[in-house]
């Protein structure tokens, strides 16, 4: 049963919508700013891709009043039985700040029930929702999850709720790793040092074709494949070889019934530290050099002998003969969202298909020489772009990866 | 009717352990800490930095390999494993949120433990696990309110039958007490035969 995106929604550094950020991507610039409302002083850096105009004050945290914009035109409009996905990693994690720093118990009102609670409110649902929370891989988890539960036929409707917000626990926990680039993230360029910390909140609304066809409701894109898997190598860091994002792309592949050649971009995870897009980038050098290498091979010797003339065919051992697809990251632009990331993501990558538009990796001055031929800090244009990737990985080794089709 | 089924069950908490299929179990005073962690037969291989693991990665470690062994599987082997990973419990990571943040509120704000920082997320635990036992299926933390156990065996029984791993544990831990189940198909030893998830009553581990 085929899974089709019916509703999207989503809020950012470049504010509220896919156009203002599909916009904010396409000019190529960060949309990072100074922190204040806390103190960066003794970190490494200062900036962040923090939402522009949230109301403030009031006891709500950061998370909710970024969703509840999103979630207030849902309320009471999702059909019974849909099934509610939260993906976050630290979800109202501000509300234990504030308990802690001010010393006045809140009854653990930071605990991502609670948060799932507060969006089931919001939203009118009764039915137990389902929180899921792989690291900056949630969301694309949580999607990839949605998914299965709709292809076995087990639902026919799930919507995906992501966010996670700037606060000064991330923010020093990632200072405290040195993983934060005081000149703001760049992912895949040659001196990049680190991510930029940012913050968003989105909803994806899942559905299966057939209901979808049966109430008339648009097919925004449909998520064909995915994969997961884990390094079980380090805590913080990616395996050097990228091996275990391979097998989450090439079970998302099968998944969808494609190869490699048939993708026509990747958004890569792209955080900008240097293990996380060397890793990346093997990553994909082994998916479009192994695949293309067996497409070529399962060909006929005619076509075989017309591509060797291109020299490739007989050279496709090492990562020489890599078809490179365009690659690009949003998070020298938006920021490392972390559980929304995967769910911001694949929205720009429908966005992407939709407009048959690449958009440049932002705030990528000198391409590393690994990503030279895949990684552009230009747009663009790629025609007949019908199935792009969308990957994500995370602490602990995590990695997920969704095919995207349109 | 699904064909996956439970190889194996493993427990612990402050004063116990058992191995649900093989029939046994063990008991410890009270603060005398956990002996599995120095039981070579479950952990032939040192946990590498086990010291430095909050309590849940503790727990969550000890049941898995309680579980494993239930299981008949080899442990500390080395070898990678297309065994996925799922975790729950009641109230996430909030303890170790609360333990880095009050520490680094201690220190003046100045400056966060990273070895703390990395516990702040609900799938470290499992994290750990997968690491030490070479879990690379897929590795993620869910939570139903008021679903337990059963709703996560539910989840791993899915991803077997679609194909994202050839076998799961699903493990249910906090700081005080934990349950690993091993579930899966294709395996001849230890196989109970169809364990009648996700409708059945099997997957309700109810061992304590």
């Amino acid at each position: 049963m085929k899974v089709v995106v019916v509703q999207q929604d989503l809020v950012t550094a470049w504010g509220r919508g896919m156009d203002a950020c599909w916009a904010g991507l396409l000019s190529g610039g960060p949309a990072f700013t100074e922190v204040t409302r806390f103190s960066t002083k003794a970190f490494q850096a200062h900036l962040a891709a923090q939402i522009p105009g949230l109301p403030e004050g009031g006891d709500a945290s950061r998370v909710m009043r970024m969703l509840t914009p999103l979630l207030a035109p849902l309320a009471g409009t999702l059909p019974e039985g849909t099934l509610i996905l939260l993906a976050t990693t630290t979800g109202e994690v501000e509300l234990l700040e504030r308990e802690l720093l001010s010393g006045a118990p809140s009854g653990d009102q930071s605990r991502l029930d609670v948060l799932l609670g507060r969006i089931q409110s919001t939203l009118g649902v009764t039915e137990p929702g389902r929180i899921i929370s792989a690291a900056c891989a949630s969301s694309s988890v949580a999607i990839a999850h949605g998914a299965a539960l709709i292809a076995s036929g087990k639902r026919d409707s799930v919507l995906v709720v992501a966010c996670d917000a700037v606060t000064e626990f991330i923010y020093a926990g990632f200072a405290s790793l040195m993983a934060l680039d005081p000149e703001g993230a760049r992912p895949f360029d040659k001196a990049r040092k680190g991510l930029t910390a940012g913050e968003a909140a989105g909803t994806v609304w899942l559905m299966s074709e057939e209901r979808a066809r049966r109430e008339n409701r648009p097919s925004l894109g449909e998520v064909a494949g995915w994969g997961m898997s884990c390094d079980a190598n380090h805590m913080t860091g990616p395996s050097r070889d990228g091996g275990g994002l391979v097998r989450a792309i090439e079970k998302a592949l099968q998944r969808a019934g494609l190869n490699a050649a048939d993708i026509g971009s990747v958004s890569a995870h792209g955080t900008g530290t240097p293990y996380n897009d060397s890793m990346e980038l093997k990553a994909f050098q082994t998916v479009f050099t192994s695949q293309v290498d067996r497409d070529l091979r399962a060909r006929s010797d005619a076509a075989r002998r017309s591509a060797s003339t291109s020299g490739c065919l007989d050279d496709c051992e090492g990562v020489s003969c890599a078809q490179p697809v365009p690659v690009y990251s949003v998070k020298g632009s938006l920021g490392h969202t972390m559980g929304a990331a995967g769910l911001v993501e694949m929205m720009v990558a429908l966005k992407s298909m939709e407009q048959q538009v690449v958009p440049p990796s932002a705030n990528l001055h000198e391409v590393d020489p690994e990503a030279v031929g895949w990684v552009s800090q230009h747009e663009v244009k790629v025609d007949g772009m019908n199935a792009v990737l969308s990957t994500n990985s995370g602490f602990g080794g995590v990695n997920a990866a969704l095919v995207l089709k349109s | 009717m699904s064909t996956v089924s439970i190889l194996g069950r493993g427990w612990i908490t402050g004063t116990g352990w058992g191995r649900v299929i093989q029939g046994q179990q063990g008991t410890y005073g009270e603060g005398a800490g956990i002996p599995p962690w120095k039981d070579s037969e479950l952990f032939p291989v040192p946990v590498k930095n086990m010291g430095r693991f909050d309590a849940v990665a503790r727990m969550t470690l000890c049941a898995c390999a309680l579980a494993m062994r239930d299981a008949g599987w080899a442990l500390g082997d080395g070898v990678k494993r297309d065994v996925g990973l799922i975790g729950t419990n009641e109230e996430g990571c909030l303890a170790a949120n609360k333990a880095y943040f009050q520490d680094y509120l201690s220190g003046g704000r100045v400056l966060a433990r990273a070895n703390l920082f990395v516990y702040t997320l609900p799938s470290s635990p499992l994290a750990e696990a997968a690491i030490h036992f070479g879990f690379q299926g897929p590795m993620l933390y869910s939570a139903q309110p008021g679903g337990g156990l059963t709703g996560l065996l539910e989840m791993a029984t899915m991803m077997i039958e679609g194909g994202d791993a050839s076998g799961m544990v699903a493990v249910q831990a906090d700081a005080r007490e934990a349950v690993a189940v091993v579930l899966g198909n294709g395996w001849e030893d230890g196989c109970l035969g169809e364990a009648s998830l996700p409708e059945g009553k099997n997957g309700n581990c109810e061992l304590y």
